[in-house]
């Protein structure tokens, strides 16, 4: 916070209320130096309350400022200027639903049924594993975006074992 | 014969799946494990090459996941499966799918798997070998009037057996006529459920027969053992509790005649590897032929104890192509053994599962005792499965002696956690039973 932009403000806030509410002549020790005082005690508890008071007293015989606000009170950190927070990029993996051997294709030569970049549906295949001669798809638990293909075609692999990285679509 | 295994896959999970993993170390053999999502941590993964996930924590995804098991073997290289017991391990399916992909399924082939497991055709095959069978029907009964026409032949209380049953289910006694209708009924719509086959068959209950089982080992070149008995008659609903060697208080001539049918029966179905031939020994002393597992079983270190032969190395072994390395006259029995099977249930709360994070395991240690457990301290118990949690097996020069030692091992045992109970105190209990020391098997708690 810069502090003499704050103290310019307390000024300006002074001038203001001593329009408003200063009646009597000014006399030594001033009002107008408690006045400023208490301005900036007032400034610095607006600051550090996130939200503006319920009820607000001002006196200005014998300088007496009220604040109030409603609910607990403890004092908010004071806001600081910082980016959005981002949330860390959660890993999501599609996994073997079988121990066997993996393929990317549904035959040999064939247009693997995903390449990384694409995007996927919740229950889309994206390969397929041979246990036994028999072909079990693998297939998407989630929409989203293939970030990265783990294992080779033809790999042999055990159950549950990550084969593609998948990013999820955020709504 | 070959030079046996390099890699070996271990289609299991806790102790047991310790258990073959050591022998396969023992044997040089390379082991790779398999887990489940609710097994993040196995035991098994500080003895194995590699730990396969293979699903998730719900069996039929993951442990009972036959292809999974199967594309986990191809991709490690392993040769061979061994399943252990429960789940795959007496599926003549996965044994053919196992041969199918040029894996050795470590059991017997998938032909005598299918007929031994069916509990009609087995009984027909052990009728034809020889084997006596309990008074009762050999072939499923048609239909509710069929089957009451033979229990009311053999006489009551007579039990009523889902063809498909196991593991203590599908099993209803009768005790009267009027009970049969309901009970035929009842029997046959669990068996359904559980097994996907309602069919049954009807048999004569003896109250007070002893459950004991023989030990036999088979290689491909028709050679054929037996390790001895094992008594099994402490059970609660049917689960078994407490396993010993030798079956106290039988003769000695009646077990080696049980022995001897056991050997006789699995020969004349082509058994390979090893298996266990289930008999009921009544108050008469005449036995009666039950089932065959077709499997490495939970208390087979009871066996081991006594006669000091090392049944998974065996199973390995002769899965591989190998010869039994031994005779009859090779296997000499010494001493008594007791198993003691240590769950996480409350027995206060009807023997519930107390699954949790295990704080403190500290098992008991010292000669002649063994444990066999897949645990330790941190160990989070799935509720997902088994409640096995460990296995004490002692030895003793006698049974009383065997006894002693289980007890005052019991008493070492330290196990507690958040929300865990187990039946250590339950067995010491039984044991310090005078009904068990007295060896009659009545504890008003089997059966």
């Amino acid at each position: 916070m810069d502090n003499h932009n704050a103290v310019r403000s307390d000024r300006a806030l002074v001038d203001e209320l001593g329009d408003a509410w200063l009646i009597a002549p000014s006399t030594e020790p001033t009002v107008r130096d408690l006045l400023v005082e208490a301005t900036h005690t007032v400034r610095e508890l607006l600051a550090t309350h996130g939200r503006p008071p319920s009820s607000m007293t001002v006196r200005a015989g014998g300088i007496a400022i009220e604040l109030a606000w409603d609910g607990p009170q403890t004092i908010a950190e004071r806001p600081v200027a910082t980016a959005e927070p981002v949330a860390a990029p959660v890993k999501h993996h599609i996994g073997a639903p079988t121990v066997g051997v993996f393929y990317r294709a549904p035959a040999p030569g064939a247009e693997p049924f995903v390449a990384v970049g694409d995007t996927v549906k919740a229950g889309q295949q994206v390969g397929v594993l041979e246990v036994m001669k028999l072909m079990v798809p693998v297939e998407a638990g989630q929409g989203g975006t293939i970030v990265a293909v783990l294992r080779t075609d033809g790999e042999q692999v055990e159950f549950d074992e990550p084969l593609f990285e998948l990013a999820p679509i955020t709504s | 014969m070959t030079d046996g295994f390099s890699t070996v896959l271990v289609a299991n999970r806790g102790e047991i799946a310790v258990r073959v993993a050591r022998a396969c170390r023992e044997m040089g053999i390379r082991v790779i494990g398999v887990r489940s999502s609710a097994d993040p941590e196995p035991a098994v993964a500080r003895l194995a090459d590699r730990v396969v996930h293979i699903g998730p924590a719900a069996p039929k995804r993951s442990y009972l996941n036959g292809s999974a098991v199967i594309q986990a073997a191809l991709m490690t290289g392993a040769e061979a499966i061994h399943p252990g017991y429960g789940f795959l391990s007496e599926d003549a399916d996965f044994a053919a799918a196992c041969a199918e992909s040029g894996l050795v399924f470590i059991g017997p082939r998938p032909d005598v798997l299918h007929r031994l497991g069916d509990k009609a055709l087995a009984r027909t095959a052990m009728a034809a070998a020889g084997v006596p069978l309990l008074p009762g029907s050999i072939e499923p009964a048609r239909d509710l009037v069929d089957a009451k026409r033979i229990a009311d032949d053999i006489g009551y209380p007579a039990v009523i057996k889902a063809v498909a049953g196991g593991g203590g289910r599908g099993i209803t006694v009768v005790r009267t006529a009027a009970e049969f209708a309901e009970a035929f009924r009842a029997t046959t719509t669990e068996a359904q459920i559980l097994f996907g086959d309602g069919r049954v068959y009807v048999e004569r209950y003896l109250p007070d027969a002893r459950h004991v089982e023989v030990q036999v080992l088979c290689d491909r070149y028709g050679n054929a053992v037996h390790l001895g008995e094992r008594d099994c008659t402490t059970q609660r609903r049917h689960q078994k509790l407490i396993e010993e060697t030798p079956a106290p208080g039988l003769p000695r001539e009646l077990l080696d005649r049980m022995s001897e049918a056991a050997v006789r029966g699995v020969l004349a179905v082509g058994y390979e590897g090893a298996g266990t031939v289930e008999f009921l020994v009544d108050s008469a002393h005449e036995f009666h032929f039950l089932e065959v597992n077709c499997r490495i079983q939970v208390e087979h270190p009871v066996t081991e104890m006594v006669t000091g032969i090392d049944l998974v190395r065996q199973q390995l072994h002769i899965a591989a192509g190998g010869k039994l390395p031994f005779t009859q006259r090779d296997i000499r029995p010494r001493g008594a053994a007791i198993e003691c099977r240590i769950n996480a249930e409350d027995p206060d709360r009807d023997f519930a599962p107390a699954p949790g994070v295990l704080r403190e395991f500290s098992p008991p240690t010292g000669p002649f005792v063994r444990l066999d457990t897949h645990v330790y301290p941190g160990y989070r118990i799935p509720a997902a499965y088994d409640s096995l949690i460990a296995k004490l097996i002692v030895w003793g020069a006698d049974r009383e002696t065997a006894l002693k030692r289980a007890m005052f091992a019991l008493d070492e045992f330290r196990i507690s956690g958040d929300g865990v109970k187990t039946t250590v105190g339950y067995l010491a209990a039984v044991l310090a039973d005078p009904a068990f020391s007295a060896q009659t098997g009545d504890l008003g708690v089997s059966r």
